[in-house]
């Protein structure tokens, strides 16, 4: 009797095990599906590349890849996605440490007003800062420039940025920079040679969700840019071509997009998730 | 800071301005209309539709999010290999550029030799025509919405079962609770604060989507893909019509701060009265 129980009971763990892996392994394949399509696409043969079913077994061709970033304006506009995520976090960074160091120091009212309203920046419709982003650019002659999409990705990242990093200032201990004071550091000094340090962590996670951010930023882009400043999620989405190669290249282009994406995930998974965690459980 | 907050407000203050007048791009001269721009919009059955439209995928997508996030997040939470890898790759789509991600999944939804399609001949289905299919398109919006973003929630409530205190969960045990019991007592309670916030700040992003609407059926086929912000986008810098397009936006702001605040006091009241 007792034998049979845990029998049984032995018998249903191992069935949750196998639905639980099961479920995960559907997780994983949908989650990988889409990227691993457009990958094998840009890989394919033009004519491999649109059959039904799907050729699984195929020989693989650079071709595509070498098209787009070869003879297409493609590299301009990998360029101009540098200039802006660079520019976004250089900018981005430096003033909301200060910022974040500040409002985690003095707590008072009017500061937690000025961080909640911070946040409500997210839930805030985009589309209706785009019409006078527009006219003032074009009066201002910044419309299509890299400077005026990075002032305005700034803008719209400092609310999450402070409010991230705010989070690992908090855990600073106070007597730390007025140790450093007492012993002659001017209170600028004691921020930047004692308490930065400790943050760094903070200062890193903010740094890669600014970058993402700036990376993926597409609606300003879409209507502020032209020819000249144009990154590369704009053109991937107006990329269109007559001939029958348009979508490898466009999966070409596609992947060259997603690569730096993947590789950083990869690498930075852990600085991710600790840091929207640590962000979110103290919010 | 000051520049920042000039940044933003500035442009809002003007957009306030002009959502007052009449101003049409190609016609350098504006005139004061009062009202008339907020009349024409709200007797303006495109926006009605468009509010529908975003309304329905914002209710559809949100809630797939949710009860997928937290199922998918309860799976990681067991004990399994090679987490560090399975972590990354669910988490992998909400990184993605969305114009990106929009156009893997026009691919992915493409009615001739698109994956699902493939794979639901596979299993004798025959697949609709997704994102040329009237009664479609916004569901492969929806779906993609959804692949996109639900490992957000996975990764809130994910951290949340992390840092669940041991004390309730043991002691739980040792009250001889199952597994079930265990969740929905212990569990749960701890996570609605999570749940809330994401739940929150889901519905915000989801309610201005635009990139993938763009990339994957440009509001059509028809307007029946059209959301709010797609509209707003279609007025501005296709009609050109930049007074209108800014009562479009102050109306959608109004509304938006509206259905959050609303929602906002309700669920934090009724959180407060519960506990």
């Amino acid at each position: 009797m007792v034998n049979r129980n845990v029998g049984a009971g032995a018998a249903r763990v191992v069935l949750v095990r196998a639905f639980v892996y099961l479920a995960l392994l559907a997780v994983v394949a949908v989650s990988l599906f889409p990227i691993y399509f457009a990958l094998t696409t840009s890989l394919k043969q033009t004519r491999d590349a649109f059959t039904t079913p799907p050729t699984w077994i195929f020989t693989p061709t650079l071709e595509h890849h070498r098209f787009i970033w070869l003879e297409t304006p493609f590299p301009r506009y990998l360029f101009n996605t540098l200039v802006i995520t660079l520019g976004t976090v250089l900018l981005s960074i430096p003033l909301g440490c200060m910022a974040a160091y500040y409002l985690a120091r003095y707590r008072s009212r009017p500061i937690q007003v000025l961080l909640f309203s911070l946040l409500a920046v997210r839930a805030f419709p985009r589309i209706l800062l785009l019409v006078p982003f527009f006219l003032v650019a074009r009066a201002a002659q910044l419309y299509d420039t890299h400077i005026l999409i990075i002032l305005i990705i700034v803008a719209f990242n400092q609310p999450f940025a402070i409010w991230l990093m705010r989070g690992f200032f908090l855990d600073v201990p106070r007597e730390l920079p007025e140790a450093a004071m007492i012993d002659g550091c001017s209170s600028f000094q004691a921020f930047l040679r004692v308490v930065l340090p400790v943050v760094r962590p903070g200062v890193f996670t903010a740094a890669l969700f600014t970058f993402l951010f700036a990376y993926n930023e597409f609606l300003y882009c879409l209507i502020l840019t032209g020819s000249h400043a144009k990154p590369l999620s704009v053109a991937i989405a107006q990329y269109g071509a007559e001939k029958i190669e348009y979508w490898s290249w466009s999966a070409a282009g596609a992947v060259g997009i997603l690569a730096p994406i993947v590789l950083f995930i990869a690498v930075m998974q852990r600085h991710l998730v600790k840091g929207l965690t640590f962000g979110t459980l103290k919010g | 800071m000051t520049v920042l907050a000039v940044i933003l407000v500035y442009p809002l203050a003007y957009s306030l301005g002009l959502s007052f007048y009449n101003y049409y791009l190609p016609v350098p001269r504006t005139t004061f209309v009062g009202l008339d721009n907020f009349r024409f919009i709200l007797a303006d059955d495109a926006f009605w539709e468009a509010l529908g439209v975003t309304a329905r995928f914002t209710g559809a997508a949100v809630a797939i999010e949710v009860v997928l996030g937290i199922a998918i997040a309860l799976l990681l939470d067991a004990r399994i290999p090679c987490r560090r890898f399975v972590n990354t790759v669910v988490l992998l789509p909400m990184a993605i550029t969305p114009a990106v991600a929009g156009l893997l999944m026009r691919w992915m939804f493409e009615s001739n030799w698109g994956l699902v399609n493939y794979f639901l001949g596979l299993v004798g289905v025959v697949g609709p025509g997704w994102t040329g299919d009237p009664a479609w398109a916004l569901w492969s919006i929806i779906f993609a919405d959804v692949w996109q973003n639900t490992p957000f929630v996975i990764l809130v409530v994910y951290a949340g079962l992390q840092s669940v205190p041991v004390e309730p969960l043991e002691a739980a045990m040792v009250d001889g609770a199952s597994r079930a019991q265990t969740l929905a007592h212990v569990v749960f309670p701890f996570l609605r604060p999570l749940v809330l916030f994401v739940l929150i700040i889901r519905s915000m992003d989801a309610f201005r989507i635009f990139d993938q609407v763009f990339v994957m059926t440009g509001g059509g086929p028809g307007t029946t893909t059209q959301t709010i912000t797609f509209y707003n986008y279609v007025m501005a810098f296709r009609q050109l019509r930049m007074g209108r397009a800014s009562a479009l936006g102050v109306i959608t702001l109004l509304i938006l701060s509206l259905v959050i605040g609303a929602w906002i006091y309700l669920l934090y009241r009724r959180e407060k009265g519960e506990w």
